[in-house]
């Protein structure tokens, strides 16, 4: 009888667990509508499971993944495809510098479609540990619940590195890491228990940063490759609202300027030419030799009555780190203004062949410019091209390099023009890029359900640990006063 | 239990739950409406395991899932109703347990009344009720377990896991113990439990990135939250001490009765807010659409309040009675008009403030406040703030970022009626007739301004459409509560002359006094058209004031309505 019952049972398991294979009612010759699209794009072969579903209704599918050694994953779902990572990793593992090969078909109206094969380029290229985001509500000024979040992009794990509910009625923002190392970390605090958090091995402290010679506290910031100083724009941000349905936000700067700051020495540097009343000066970033300063540079205009007239320029002046001095001479790499454009978030690539930005009609806060694009400048011969291949008609706004300058990460609003969310793009030494992913979800509706937009994220080559309660306790003190040198 | 214990209990029960339910249904039904219109239950695997980021995630999924019933009409009391009893039940059969008392069913009342009167105040959830039941459950069950050495590996189990499903609650489960086990020998192993339940939130409370009040307190966000649990130990202490001193049983119900008493008295003094419901009532029936009942309940009501008159005026506007009757009910200046949205405010106010924007047509400050709302409500998540976003993304034609709102709405229990024809409505990218009437209202050329230049914007709205009445009957009354009769009357030039309206009651007012002081000619007073019935009034009141000089009282009597007595007379007064 128990013979029986086993045998049963393992027969009852084994046709359970063998999908059976499916025989079209109809194929189509155009590649399948789904959502994330995953169609033809480039990933790491570490990359978690690339789960997806149709975009349009059905009540089944069938997705055969090939991979060049015959090697197939045969996989059906009612709600989406959701790949054992065990096996995406050795299909992926054993197709590295190849393409896979995918199938899908979908039961829609009760008649089984098969669409087009799509492929996914499975690049040589490694990519880092992961990426720190922060979440935070598009409510544009105030704040309530947002955090800075770290997720590993070989699975689906997401933690905190640290929420604002940790410290009431603060926001965080602003976090920057030296080349993708979260040993050396730099956070803003704002509000209350407001500070800027320097991490530095394992060393912690919390700044004051206003001096009387800025005009604000510290902004934007920027690692020096050699950890000792971090470059950081001061800024009087305000922010307006547009009238029309078409555009919503405007972050405009009546004033700015750009400061270094010695982290060893606690000293804020400063520099004539990049304090100029006559000039905006913002977005500043160390080339990775770290003997240039990249920055974006407007002429100042009365704000906000002509935000619409504010064009900023790429621009660099030589910087010393040994005498921590700053060159005599601005040059501008790429005079945007002359085209009616303007430059922001200019970020080298860490093998200093590039230099990506986003180009926008006017301003330098392209979070909410529906034509704001990423571009890429060659460093050695100034030639400026569109990333096509990573553009949409929605945002394209920040973005920033992986450790080996193969892989790029950047938040688009592509999705439904609300809501940014964080796209990997492969480019190799060439330039050119591959289609960008959407940073992928164990459960494909996660977006959807999201009430956060994705911002600042930035790769990390390994895991940030945070001590929360070195920041609590930091937090609680009245931190420490940076200090000019004269 | 005898059968008169039995019935005295039905009594008590019974007695409990239709006293709360007409209490809540009859007299504070708008608050537990709001309680809804905060809070989004969505059935999504990804959301129900959000619940476990903080602690006590059975508490508060069952305490959220019972408050998604608040959006029904008698839904919310019903479940506050059945809460309360249940308190009450379990209340006295632990209490029982503890101490074997005859008064127990009397004893147990006063958790109850303590619950009862928290949920007076907003900050006060089902959670909160939802906490206590459940560490009450723990504590029956762990004192029905007949072997020893089982019982004690489950009250170390509850102790060091309850904070982890049931939140601060847990901290009462070892207190139980120990009075449970007071004259036995167990007593002091058991004191062990006590610093047992500190353990596991101390240690992990790094994980749900909360400060060390909050992760003690959660889900009460303040101290009056844990009232319930602390009034519930009381009652266990006193009615253990009593049975020590053989209190005398009179005396005992006495005492019940007085701290009974005292409690509903104190908490409802300290909790009751009946002026926050009529300005709820206005809210939500402003939210379900009932316009006439707006002005209804405003008109009855006798609490001046800016919040009141933001919703009265809304009202007047959408039927187009605000130039007539403005001034029929109380006006805080301007600031009945629009609420700001500022840091200065608090959430309630950023959550009401969209209202207005989206009334007048201003779809980017609706969005930005809407946005705001949904993030400032207790958990970032407002069932309400959802339909207002899917309505503007719908009004603004961005239809994907519509449906992201609506997919959300349809996972819930309640939304989903209206989610299908929304839904229908935005696949269709159809026009419906309040899709036309809104986008006609909407600006669609732009310019910039800070967010706090609202009348900048309402007359952008009005340059762009004249016949955007609302937003133009609120440029005018801006003005006019503003006293700024020079702005009003050349707004008044620009776009009402044109649109050979009759002159409504208060711009006719208005002028008068306007056309007085600019002492222009007869003719130039015809040219306004302005009734022959106002004009007559308006030299009556001059009279008036010239004999009574400036009789605040004896004008009020017959001038009260009139915009000559507001200019003459008002002055804010802050509340």
């Amino acid at each position: 009888m128990y013979r029986l019952l086993i045998s049963l049972l393992i027969l009852t398991l084994t046709v359970v667990s063998c999908k059976q294979k499916i025989t079209p009612d109809e194929v189509k010759h155009e590649k399948p509508s789904i959502f994330p699209d995953y169609t033809d794009v480039t990933v790491p072969a570490t990359i978690a499971p690339l789960n997806f579903k149709m975009k349009d209704e059905f009540s089944k599918m069938d997705v055969v993944i090939e991979g060049s050694a015959n090697k197939t994953i045969h996989l059906q779902g009612k709600k989406q495809i959701e790949i054992s990572t065990k096996k995406w990793t050795d299909i992926l593992e054993e197709n590295r510098g190849k393409k896979i090969q995918i199938t899908v078909s979908a039961k829609q109206k009760n008649k089984w479609i098969r669409y087009a094969p799509f492929s996914i380029f499975v690049s040589n290229d490694p990519i880092d540990h992961g990426l720190v985001y922060r979440l935070i509500a598009p409510g544009y000024e105030v704040y309530s619940k947002m955090g800075i979040y770290q997720r590993k992009l070989s699975n689906y794990k997401q933690d905190a590195i640290i929420e604002n509910t940790l410290l009431s009625g603060s926001c965080v923002n602003c976090h920057s890491f030296r080349l993708t190392d979260p040993d050396d970390m730099s956070l803003h605090i704002r509000g209350k228990k407001g500070g800027t958090i320097i991490a530095s091995g394992d060393d912690m402290k919390l700044l004051n940063t206003k001096t009387p010679k800025t005009i604000s506290n510290f902004v934007y910031p920027f690692w020096h490759p050699s950890g000792n100083f971090i470059t950081y724009s001061v800024n009087k941000t305000k922010q307006v609202f547009h009238e029309s349905k078409a555009k919503r936000v405007e972050v405009i700067d009546a004033a700015s300027d750009i400061i270094v700051y010695d982290v060893n020495n606690n000293e804020t540097l400063f520099n004539a030419k990049l304090m100029q009343d006559s000039t905006f000066e913002t977005f500043p970033s160390f080339s990775p030799n770290g003997r240039t300063l990249y920055f974006c540079a407007a002429e100042a205009k009365e704000m906000p009555a002509k935000y619409n007239e504010v064009r900023y320029n790429l621009c660099s002046i030589t910087f010393d780190p040994e005498s921590a001095t700053f060159g005599d001479k601005i040059d501008t790499l790429f005079h945007a203004s002359a085209i009616d454009k303007s430059v922001t978030f200019p970020r080298p690539s860490p093998d200093g062949k590039y230099i990506m930005f986003t180009l926008i009609d006017y301003g330098n806060f392209s979070i909410w410019h529906k034509e704001a694009d990423l571009y890429l400048i060659d460093v050695k011969t100034g030639e400026v091209k569109v990333m096509d291949a990573a553009n949409s008609d929605d945002t394209e706004s920040y973005h920033s390099w992986s450790s080996n300058s193969r892989w790029f990460v950047f938040s688009s609003r592509r999705l439904n023009g609300l809501y940014t969310r964080p796209f990997i793009a492969h480019i190799d030494e060439n330039g050119t890029v591959g289609k960008p992913f959407l940073l992928p979800q164990k459960n494909t509706d996660y977006y959807e359900q999201l009430l956060f937009s994705y911002n600042i994220p930035e790769f990390i080559n390994k895991k940030v640990d945070l001590d929360l309660r070195t920041v609590e306790h930091l937090a609680n003190t009245s931190g420490t006063n940076v200090t000019q040198r004269e | 239990m005898g059968k008169s214990e039995k019935i005295w209990n039905g009594v008590i029960a019974a007695e409990i739950a239709v006293v709360s339910f007409l209490f809540f249904q009859f007299f504070y039904a708008y608050h537990l409406f709001f309680k809804e219109q905060i809070l989004l239950f969505i059935y999504t695997p990804d959301y129900l395991l959000s619940y476990f980021s903080k602690p006590g995630w059975l508490t508060c999924l069952t305490g959220d899932f019972l408050t998604q019933f608040f959006y029904l009409r008698g839904g919310g009391p019903f479940v506050l109703a059945a809460l309360f009893s249940i308190e009450w039940i379990l209340s006295y059969l632990s209490i029982k347990k503890i101490s074997k008392s005859q008064l127990a069913k009397f004893w147990a009342v006063l958790p109850v009344i303590a619950d009862f009167v928290s949920h007076l105040s907003l900050a006060h959830t089902a959670r909160i009720s939802t906490g206590l039941i459940l560490v009450l459950l723990l504590f029956l069950f762990y004192s029905g377990i007949k072997n020893k050495y089982l019982a004690t590996v489950v009250a170390v189990i509850f102790s060091i896991a309850g904070h982890w499903f049931i939140g601060s609650a847990a901290f009462v489960f070892p207190v139980l113990v120990l009075l449970h086990k007071l004259n036995s020998k167990y007593f002091v192993p058991n004191t062990l439990l006590l610093p047992l339940v500190f353990v596991l939130p101390l240690l992990i409370r790094g994980t749900y990135l909360l400060p060390l009040n909050e992760t003690l307190l959660f889900p009460a966000t303040q101290i009056e939250g844990l009232l319930p649990l602390a009034v519930f130990l009381f009652v266990l202490v006193i009615e253990v001490i009593l049975q020590k001193t053989k209190t005398r049983p009179l005396f005992v119900k006495l005492s019940i009765g007085i701290i009974g008493l005292a409690l509903a008295i104190g908490g409802f003094k300290n909790n009751v807010n009946f002026n926050r419901e009529k300005i709820f009532a206005l809210d939500s029936e402003t939210y379900f659409g009932n316009t006439k009942k707006v002005i209804e309940l405003a008109g009855k009501s006798k609490f001046e309040n800016r919040f009141l008159s933001y919703y009265t005026n809304m009202a007047l506007a959408k039927t187009g009675q605000l130039p007539h009757r403005l001034l029929e009910f109380y006006q805080p200046a301007i600031h009945g008009l629009i609420l700001p949205v500022s840091q200065q405010e608090n959430w309630q106010t950023i959550l009401f403030s969209n209202e207005l924007f989206y009334l007048l047509g201003d779809m980017n400050l609706a969005q930005h406040s809407s946005m705001l709302g949904n993030t400032f409500s207790p958990y970032q998540r407002s069932s309400r703030m959802m339909k207002r976003l899917a309505e503007i993304n719908m009004v603004n034609g961005d239809y994907p970022g519509a449906e992201k709102f609506l997919r959300i709405l349809g996972k819930t229990l309640f939304h989903k009626k209206w989610v299908r024809k929304k839904s229908a409505e935005n696949n269709a990218h159809c026009n419906s007739n309040w899709l036309i009437e809104k986008r006609t209202q909407i600006a669609h050329s732009d310019t910039i301004r800070n967010s706090f230049d609202y009348i900048e914007s309402i007359e952008f709205l009005v340059q762009q459409n004249p016949h955007n009445l609302i937003a133009l009957d609120y440029l005018l009354s801006y003005y006019l509560l503003n006293k700024d009769l020079v702005s009003f009357k050349t707004a008044y030039d620009k776009y009402v002359k044109s649109l050979k309206r009759p002159v409504p009651k208060v711009y006719g007012e208005a002028l008068l006094v306007k056309l007085f002081q600019d002492k222009v000619t007869q003719k130039e007073v015809l040219d306004y058209r302005i009734g022959t019935e106002q004009m007559r009034g308006f030299a009556d009141y001059t009279n008036f004031f010239k004999e009574t000089r400036l009789d605040i009282e004896r004008s009020q009597d017959k001038f009260g309505d009139t915009y000559w007595f507001y200019y003459h007379f008002a002055t804010f007064k802050e509340n």
